[in-house]
């Protein structure tokens, strides 16, 4: 039985704008465990987005608990959240997010410089992540140098050099067109036959059905669960 | 290290990116940091750079006060100089200083500037020779006074550098003097000068000419000794000799002894423009930094996803703040880079147009520490421009901005306003001070100096060789040397006169505006009130054809004549306001008065009153004054004064060959004279002006960059009203509103914050108030229209948005 890596019990999320209260997640209970690849499926404004943000320590729940790796995460202060985010998990946007003045080393690198890694392990990790998606070739290239798919396995690379607990991918294909969509989510799913723990908002049932498990929101509730969460 | 390397790295990349923003804002900053560090290193030249006497913190300047007229820092006389202060006990040494002019001869007559000083001068200020020695108190002394100390720089200049100097001799004003030694590089008191030599007093002198007051003392207190004491000491030493001699010290002169740091002797007039100055300027840097602190926030608004990149993949928010502030370091040390070349370059232009009445400004340079004062300022400059933004750039929310199709956040709006509204107030206020001064200057430039100042020339004969010799210098004395000045200067103004061109000419001692004598006299007929003492008041040596020459009109009586020389009965002249202030609507033609000096007791009866000149100065009241004939009693030196179209060189020509020994000075348009005094007023206004223009561009700028960006930020609600039916001018008007509403929030704060501290200039104000209603209502429109332009372009551009292109970019 793999080991549980996320778990969330109860937790909602409320919106309060001019007074007027908008419940975007309620009464969620999830357990993520090691290894596993969830999708995250539903229709807009269902609470997806707002799921894996809480996820990735992006946001805050308003209630409920939630616990990383058997921690309590929900009330840690930001540089706590910060630390977290940068040591245990990476980030995979629909789109890309790379940062435009630096090139695609230095993208890829710049978790690691927060992490405060020696450069000489940086430079091993870089081009080890680079090697893994394929891009080492376009090292010293600027993000605009590049194709959206090639923009995306280099925001993968980012993702997975620091060797983070879970890799969160918000429609990592949303962007690109099928072709690179597809070569994305087979990098993904070499990951995830490596090892890695995933978690995925994705609205195409395509790729939804690469995952081992499948959560489906409704207004901000779990309505339905498929596939095992045995890894 | 290497992160801030990364951070430097990065930074400067995406400034080379960014061009447009880069440039302006190391421009703003280049301008506020250059201008800042130029009257930085002005201010540091003259009030806070060592002095270059040793020890100096034990260095005062003894002056005299007359409390009974108001008079402070007034000169002292020989014997108070040579037997009571020398003698004091808190004084480890002491000596007496004055400016004098003497000819020079060598191959031809030149005048040169001298420092005349008593022994023990130099001691006191803690001052040794190069080469020989200082002087004795023998030399103190006229007869042994045939004595000279050169500059280091004059060593060099006229003598080559020659180590045997020492013993050789120069003429000064037709005397050998014997070179007794060469002072030490850099040495100056107050100002350079090439040669120091005694005052020489007689002997009759030192015992009692307590009323011939033209000394200032420098001393050096004994080890332990405070100012405080000093003080006491000395008022306690003031009473005995006032007790002592009673005659010279009556009562209602209130007269004392001062004691100050010898600072003050050189920084008292200067220190309050300075501040201004400084003040000023750091505010235009206050502006350049709240203009960056916009232009960084827009930036960061639009950089809102790459923080927010960071922050997700573990940033903290005090890493990106470091991040940030790198960047802005990175500018701020463009922007001193360019500051510092703009400094230099901007420094001889200042020097250029500063008064030579301030001293030290000959040694303005960027030193080491003005550079230092620099690099401290680029730090503090970063932090207060860059840590606002900053600050708010790193408080990103990170599920907005990390969202598809997220646009840069239009947060930040209202900070940006308020900074905007923060330049247009620092603007106003230094709008107001230029506009103020300029006012005043232009109300001073447009007094009547009561005579005619276009088309005449002028120069001044200070004969002074031994032909010319007037002993004491008492007025009515009787040596032959005052005889022969009364020949030397009829021949002179004959000289002028016979000009080609020349309409009249005439001379006096020293023309309006320049500083005369006080003189206390007897007036016959006026009662004075019980302990009032006799009047002082200024008195002036003209010779026949002044007033003409002047077109000073003549009220009533007559002018003095060729006849009234030294065997005529002694005759006067006044002016309208010594008639009102001693007679008030009677005729004082035949009235008499006395100089009230031992020796004076001849009766001079006044035969004109002429119209008011504005002897003090065009910034003050005429003062009364009193003219005495330069035939009867010739004066220490002569401004010869020609109407009519004549040539510096014809007139330099003229008068030098009256007397080839004798140099002729200062040969100058009259304009030129008055010129000078204003050159002190000038030197603020200009630099006041400059800081206020940059002050208003800087402004317009900020106004011109938020409401662009306003504007950019709206495009698509822009777009949608138009669709809707909004007219081009609708949008402008709409736009405009906004942009003036922030101005006019400003102009307020601004012109309250002129008015709270008007009070700072307003005692370099002439003619006007600091709340002078025209010029606030003048500033305000001036920044209004700016305003409406530098807002009004990015108003027009919106009204110009195609609104199906403004739909389609969402």
């Amino acid at each position: 039985m793999a080991e549980t890596l996320i778990e969330l019990q109860n937790v909602e999320k409320v919106f309060l704008t001019d007074e007027v209260e908008t419940h975007a997640l309620s009464n969620i209970h999830l357990t993520v465990k090691k290894g596993e690849w969830l999708a995250i499926v539903g229709p807009s404004g269902s609470g997806k987005t707002t799921l894996l943000a809480i996820l990735g320590l992006l946001d805050t729940a308003t209630g409920g608990s939630f616990m990383i790796d058997g921690k309590p995460v929900r009330d840690l202060s930001p540089a706590d959240r910060a630390h977290v985010r940068n040591k245990h998990i990476g980030f995979i946007f629909q789109s890309f997010n790379l940062i435009g003045d630096l090139t695609v080393f230095e993208n890829v690198e710049l978790p690691l410089t927060y992490r405060g890694m020696a450069p000489a392990e940086r430079k091993k990790r870089v081009e080890e992540a680079l090697n893994r998606v394929g891009m080492s070739h376009r090292s010293r290239h600027m993000p605009g140098q590049l194709s959206g798919g090639q923009q995306q396995r280099v925001a993968v690379a980012r993702a997975v050099a620091g060797d983070p607990l879970i890799l969160l991918a918000d429609e990592p294909t949303g962007n690109l067109d099928s072709k690179n969509g597809q070569a994305v989510m087979k990098l993904l799913s070499e990951l995830h036959q490596a090892g890695s723990t995933l978690i995925m908002v994705t609205h195409d049932p395509a790729y939804a059905r690469l995952a081992t498990r499948t959560v489906s929101l409704f207004d901000g509730r779990i309505v339905e669960e498929t596939g095992s969460s045995a890894a | 290290m290497e992160t801030f390397i990364k951070d430097l790295r990065f930074a400067v990349r995406g400034l080379r990116r960014t061009p447009g923003f880069t440039i302006a804002a190391v421009l703003a900053l280049s301008l506020g940091i250059g201008a800042t560090t130029a009257i930085f290193s002005v201010f540091h030249a003259v009030l806070l750079r060592s002095l270059g006497f040793g020890d100096e913190q034990r260095l005062v300047w003894v002056t005299a006060e007359q409390r009974g007229y108001g008079w402070k820092h007034g000169g002292l006389s020989p014997p108070e100089v040579v037997t009571d202060l020398r003698t004091f006990p808190l004084f480890e040494a002491s000596g007496g200083v004055t400016r004098q002019t003497a000819s020079l001869f060598t191959d031809r007559a030149e005048r040169v500037d001298i420092l005349a000083v008593t022994s023990g001068f130099f001691e006191a200020l803690g001052v040794q020779p190069t080469f020989g020695r200082t002087f004795t108190p023998a030399e103190d002394l006229k007869g042994n006074d045939a004595v000279v100390l050169v500059s280091a720089s004059a060593w060099r200049r006229r003598f080559g550098a020659d180590p045997s100097v020492v013993g050789r001799s120069i003429t000064l004003d037709g005397r050998p003097h014997q070179i007794i030694g060469v002072l030490p590089e850099g040495f100056s008191y107050d100002g350079q000068r090439d040669f120091y030599r005694p005052i020489g007093f007689s002997q009759e002198q030192v015992s009692n000419a307590r009323g011939y007051r033209f000394i200032e003392v420098v001393a050096r207190l004994k080890p332990g000794v405070t100012l405080e004491t000093t003080r006491k000491e000395l008022s306690a030493l003031a009473a005995r000799i006032v007790q002592d001699h009673p005659n010279n010290y009556p009562k209602e002169f209130g007269w004392g002894l001062l004691a100050d740091p010898i600072r003050d002797r050189f920084t008292s007039t200067t220190r309050e423009p300075l501040l201004v100055l400084l003040g000023a300027v750091l505010l235009v840097l206050l502006i350049a930094c709240a203009n960056v602190a916009n232009l960084l926030l827009a930036r960061s608004a639009q950089r809102g996803r790459e923080f927010a990149v960071r922050a997700a993949i573990g940033a903290s928010r005090a890493r990106i703040i470091r991040q940030l502030l790198t960047e802005g370091l990175v500018m701020a040390a463009a922007g001193a880079t360019l500051g510092v070349m703009l400094a230099m370059w901007s420094l001889s232009a200042l020097l250029a147009s500063a008064p030579r009445q301030i001293r030290d400004l000959a040694n303005v340079r960027l030193s080491a520490l003005v550079l230092a004062f620099s690099i401290a300022l680029t730090g503090v400059t970063t932090l207060i421009f860059a840590l606002l933004p900053a600050l708010r750039a790193s408080k990103v929310d990170l599920v907005s901005s990390l969202k598809d199709g997220a646009h840069g956040s239009a947060h930040g709006g209202r900070l940006r306003s308020f900074l905007v509204a923060a330049q247009v107030a620092i603007s106003i206020f230094l709008l107001a001070g230029a506009g103020l001064m300029l006012r005043s200057f232009g109300r001073l430039v447009s007094v009547s100096p009561g005579f005619e100042v276009e088309g005449a020339m002028t120069a001044v004969l200070a004969p002074a060789g031994p032909t010319y010799d007037m002993g004491d210098g008492d007025v009515g004395g009787t040596l032959p040397g005052y005889a022969a000045r009364r020949r030397y200067f009829a021949d002179a103004i004959r000289a002028a006169s016979a000009l080609p061109g020349a309409q009249a000419a005439g001379g006096i001692d020293r023309v309006p505006t320049v500083r005369g004598w006080g003189q206390t006299y007897f007036i016959e007929g006026f009662e004075l009130r019980p302990g009032e003492p006799n009047p002082t008041d200024e008195m002036r040596f003209v010779m026949p054809g002044y007033f003409a020459a002047m077109r000073q009109p003549l009220i009533t009586g007559r002018d003095f004549t060729a006849a009234d020389d030294a065997k005529a009965g002694p005759v006067v002249i006044v002016n309208q306001a010594w008639v009102r202030r001693y007679f008030p609507g009677r005729d004082v033609i035949g009235k008499r008065f006395r100089l009230d000096e031992l020796n004076q007791t001849r009766w001079r009866t006044i035969v004109g009153v002429v119209g008011d000149a504005k002897d003090a100065g065009l910034d003050k009241p005429a003062p009364p004054v009193f003219y005495l004939s330069a035939l009867q009693d010739p004066p220490d030196r002569l401004t010869v004064v020609v109407r009519g179209n004549v040539s510096a060189a014809a007139l330099r020509e003229a008068l030098a060959a009256v007397d080839p020994s004798e140099p002729v000075d200062q040969v100058r348009p009259l304009e030129d004279v008055l010129a000078t005094a204003l050159a002190v007023r000038r030197f603020p206004l200009q630099l006041l002006g400059v800081f206020a223009a940059l002050a208003l561009l800087l402004s317009a700028l900020g106004i011109y960059g938020v409401t662009s960006y306003a504007v950019a930020q709206r495009t698509r609600e822009i777009g949608l009203r138009i669709a809707v039916g909004a007219s081009p001018a609708g949008v402008v008007r709409m736009v405009l509103a906004g942009s003036l509403r922030v101005v006019g929030a400003g102009l307020l704060a601004g012109a309250a914050g002129a008015l709270a501290g008007g009070r700072l200039i307003a005692a370099q104000l002439y003619g006007t108030t600091p709340y002078d209603p025209l010029t606030y209502a003048a500033i305000c429109i001036v920044l209004g229209l700016v305003a409406v332009v530098a807002s009004g372009v990015p108003a027009l551009r919106a009204a110009r948005i195609d609104p199906m292109d403004a739909l389609r970019t969402e």
